[in-house]
């Protein structure tokens, strides 16, 4: 009786193996997915470089990250390069004004700058120089068009700023530095959404 | 009389020892069969949470950059004799003007054992598979969330398409991973 028990419960136990050793050796590859959250937030970046020593001859402030203010004097010249770093919204640009933010010039003294175009050191779609234009304490657009870009960081690099003054005598330079009435101008980046 | 007694007895005797040399304990084998089977396994998996990348920069001027992250998938596998194991793998979508890339490694911190093969090296993923690791034989890495086999993901901009990226505020890329025969 014992026996007869025996050999049922291996036929079953064998067979029972058997039947898994089959299912399983079906288990030959498994996949496993891996989510990724990518993100891309919009950015609207502005600093300038000067191949004059910004530090001896200009202040600056770095007011935030889309705007920054730089001193001009009659020597500025065409020693400023302006970068910035750019990433749009579908269907959205950037542009980049430029007013007088302190000091003030004499009744027959003028401020005019001219913007050359990005020179080729980044990436991306850069945008538009504008014309010359006279300097206020009201904002003017100077480059427009922006979108997703980058200009490189430094002389050299994005757009050159030429800075031309109509009758800077007038303006008397190192009285105005001493007094304080130095003339700053700020490049601000906006988007245009 | 007396020799019948003895006979007896000592037939008594010898059959006692017969007795007792037949049921000495310890002396007796019996043998018991064991059916041993070792299955084919081939198990990966990973612990369910998101991989964040995330591609910007603080300075005027530069790209964006910094879309790096890690993850892992834990492994059991036992091979046929001879047969080795690949992990490959692809993604259902990348934001335009970018591209992914992922490097795979062994596990190291101890929890894994037997034969994880090698990294096939930096590769971009695709919509198509393309093969991360190969030679993976019999092997286990442990079933924590950071044991198993490394993933080093990189999500850089294309310097020649950058004027097509644009802002998004999270996509969700799938990549699929599959542990298989070679």
């Amino acid at each position: 009786m014992n026996v007869l028990k025996l050999i049922k419960f291996s036929v079953l136990f064998t067979g029972l193996f058997f039947a898994y050793l089959q299912s399983s050796s079906a288990q030959n590859f498994n996949t496993v997915d891996m989510q990724l959250s990518l993100k891309i937030p919009a950015i609207a970046l502005i600093d300038f470089y000067s191949n004059i020593d910004r530090t001896y001859t200009f202040g600056y402030s770095n007011l935030n990250n889309n705007q920054v203010e730089q001193i001009v004097t009659p020597t500025t010249g065409d020693n400023t390069w302006l970068n910035y770093s750019s990433i749009v919204k579908p269907g959205a640009t950037n542009y980049i004004t430029v007013h007088i933010s302190s000091g003030s010039l004499p009744a027959d003294a003028s401020l005019y700058l001219e913007v050359g175009p990005d020179n080729g050191a980044g990436g991306g779609n850069t945008g538009i120089a504008k014309p010359e234009v006279k300097l206020t304490y009201y904002p003017k657009v100077i480059i427009e068009n922006i979108g997703s870009c980058y200009t490189g960081i430094g002389t050299n690099k994005g757009h050159q700023l030429k800075y031309k003054w109509k009758n800077p005598e007038s303006y008397q330079y190192s009285l105005n530095y001493e007094n304080s009435e130095t003339i700053a101008v700020v490049y601000t980046i906006a988007s245009n959404e | 009389m007396k020799s019948l007694s003895l006979a007896i007895v000592l037939l008594a005797f010898s059959f006692i020892s017969l007795n007792v040399n037949a049921q000495t304990p310890g002396s007796d084998n019996v043998n018991q069969t064991l059916t041993m089977g070792i299955s084919e396994i081939c198990l990966i998996s990973n612990d369910g949470s998101d991989v964040s990348l995330d591609l910007t920069t603080t300075t005027a001027g530069d790209t964006i950059s910094g879309g790096t992250g890690t993850a892992y998938t834990q492994v059991s596998s036992i091979v046929p004799s001879g047969e080795t194991r690949s992990i490959s793998a692809s993604v259902d979508q990348v934001p335009t003007g970018t591209q992914l890339y992922v490097t795979t490694s062994n596990p190291t911190n101890g929890n894994q054992g037997g034969v994880l093969g090698t990294s096939s090296g930096r590769k971009e993923l695709t919509s198509t598979a393309t093969t991360l690791h190969t030679g993976i034989g019999s092997c286990y890495t442990g079933t924590g969330a950071t044991d198993g086999f490394a993933y080093f993901y990189e999500w850089e901009v294309n310097t020649g398409s950058y004027g097509s990226i644009t802002a998004t505020s999270g996509v969700t890329a799938t990549v699929t991973i599959t542990l298989t025969d070679m």
